[in-house]
């Protein structure tokens, strides 16, 4: 049995356009290797500290599409200094993943710090 | 098929059938006080006498069903058990004139964990590769063969990939040598002819639930001339000429031969219903960008459709195709992680066989299943594919 939550996501993640290189106030970040069949590439839009949009691209299995999903839910409308505290045990414990689907949520994770990083 | 439109579509015959009515409707007559309950073994009174004769008939139309003698049928509570018994029997037996046992690198579980174990006893196996396209070839089997050989075991039909092994020539190499032969057939009975009294093979093991049977009701079969010798696996009655103790299970008994007596019988306009399917399902998916099939395209089953989706995770088409009841491989290995030992044995990287997945057709598929099936995978894999920026 799968879990709800994942599959909710899952089935909600919906392809969107990314934004040209170089548009202001959009940072991104890319974590995993596309070769190896586990990559992310997130990009979010921020004005004022706060994130107003994110897009990504993401090749992976059912639980990694599904955390991507719920990240660009949970940080869309969110501070910085919200995504800054964003942590692997929080996502796995609200998305409910397995153990063994733990490197899902820290990969998001990476990536996000990587964004945040990137604003200082 | 699908009970309705909100039940998923059934594609994985190959790891589970449902159960024939008119099969049900005979075991139910087994079961209760107005049926034929009695223990077969109580050779005192009626209700016994019923059950054993019950146990008589069945035995009989099994036995005629796959091409064999009555007292050449052992039953089992599956096919595990009967390569279990089959394998360890065999080489126990025989464990005087050699240690050194044969198989290959894509069996099911039942079969592999098996051979692991004696390994850990200290019997020599040799794990037999197939080629590219999922074949063993008889030159393999033949090279691995030392005096000290006892026993080759091979299924006939592969649970992941359909691909049909050379049983009739892998017989004959083995019948050359004196080396006893086992063929694990749970997935061969309704899908190629079975005829034992064509191919000389010694053990051949047999599961009732792939063949629109019940689940926990198999068969071995053991050659009388040359007699297969076997130590039992347990013991506790003389039952099955003590090869296999305990109370026969009279409805399993007559669950197993109703289903492999109609098998034979329809064999051929089931197998034409499934080559038509076959013949829509597979072109349209190969249709798809990316889509490769695994295993050979001839030498298989047309039940069984396993396709590599490049680039993309079966998990994820599984968990988002929730129309469709499929699985990425045995459904005895679905809970775990890893990789399919069949897929990678072919030459599959690890990333492909994670890519990969099994469609299996049967009786009760219709070609609008198919159809739905073929527009929800389409349609899934586009937008797996746009999520990927491919």
């Amino acid at each position: 049995m799968y879990n709800k939550q994942v599959l909710t996501y899952l089935h909600q993640a919906t392809v969107t356009s990314l934004w040209p290189e170089g548009t202001a106030g959009v940072f991104s970040a890319e974590v995993g290797l596309k070769e190896s069949g586990t990559w992310i590439k997130l990009c979010v839009y921020i004005k004022d500290s706060t994130i107003h949009e994110v897009r990504y691209r993401v090749i992976g299995g059912g639980y990694l599409i599904a955390t991507v999903e719920w990240v660009n839910e949970y940080l869309t409308g969110k501070s910085l200094s919200t995504a800054e505290v964003l942590n692997a045990k929080f996502i796995v414990e609200v998305l409910g993943l397995p153990p063994q689907r733990f490197y899902c949520a820290q990969m998001i994770v990476d990536a996000v710090r990587k964004i945040v990083r990137q604003t200082i | 098929m699908a009970a309705n439109d909100f039940e998923p579509i059934y594609l994985d015959y190959m790891a589970t059938t449902p159960v024939d009515e008119s099969v049900a409707e005979e075991m139910m007559r087994c079961l209760t006080i107005q049926g034929k309950f009695g223990n077969p073994s109580s050779a005192t009174h009626l209700y016994g006498w019923r059950a054993q004769n019950t146990v008589k008939g069945a035995r009989e139309l099994f036995a005629a069903s796959i091409g064999a003698m009555p007292r050449e049928v052992i039953f089992t509570s599956g096919a595990t058990e009967a390569n279990n018994l089959a394998i360890q029997g065999a080489a126990r037996f025989y464990a005087k004139k050699g240690r050194h046992l044969i198989t290959t690198s894509i069996e099911h579980k039942a079969v592999l964990d098996v051979f692991h174990a004696l390994e850990k006893e200290g019997f020599a196996i040799t794990w037999v590769q197939p080629n590219s396209e999922g074949i063993i070839s008889v030159d393999a089997i033949a090279a691995a063969i030392t005096p000290q050989t006892t026993l080759v075991s091979t299924m006939w039909v592969n649970n992941e990939i359909g691909t049909i092994q050379p049983i009739a020539d892998i017989a004959a190499l083995t019948r050359q040598h004196g080396i006893l032969l086992h063929v694990d057939a749970a997935q061969a009975m309704g899908k190629v002819a079975v005829d034992l009294s064509q191919l000389p093979v010694d053990l051949m093991s047999f599961s009732a639930h792939k063949v629109y049977g019940p689940k926990g009701s198999g068969a071995l079969f053991v050659r009388d001339k040359p007699r297969a010798r076997l130590i039992p696996l347990f013991w506790g009655g003389e039952q099955e000429q003590g090869l296999r103790a305990g109370t026969l299970a009279t409805h399993q008994i007559v669950g197993i031969a109703a289903a492999f007596h109609r098998a034979k019988l329809h064999a051929e306009e089931n197998l034409n219903h499934i080559r038509r399917l076959n013949a829509i399902f597979l072109p349209g998916l190969l249709a798809l960008e990316g889509v490769t099939l695994n295993g050979s395209r001839e030498q298989r089953v047309p039940h069984n459709i396993n396709v590599c989706f490049q680039g993309l995770h079966a998990e994820a088409l599984l968990m988002s195709l929730p129309q469709i009841a499929v699985s990425a491989g045995s459904a005895c290995n679905s809970a775990q992680d890893e990789p399919s030992h069949v897929l990678k044995a072919i030459g599959l990287s690890d990333l492909q066989a994670r890519a990969s997945l099994r469609f299996s057709l049967g009786r009760y598929t219709t070609e609008a299943d198919i159809k739905r099936a073929l527009e929800a995978i389409q349609r899934e894999v586009q937008r797996e594919r746009d999520l990927a920026g491919k």
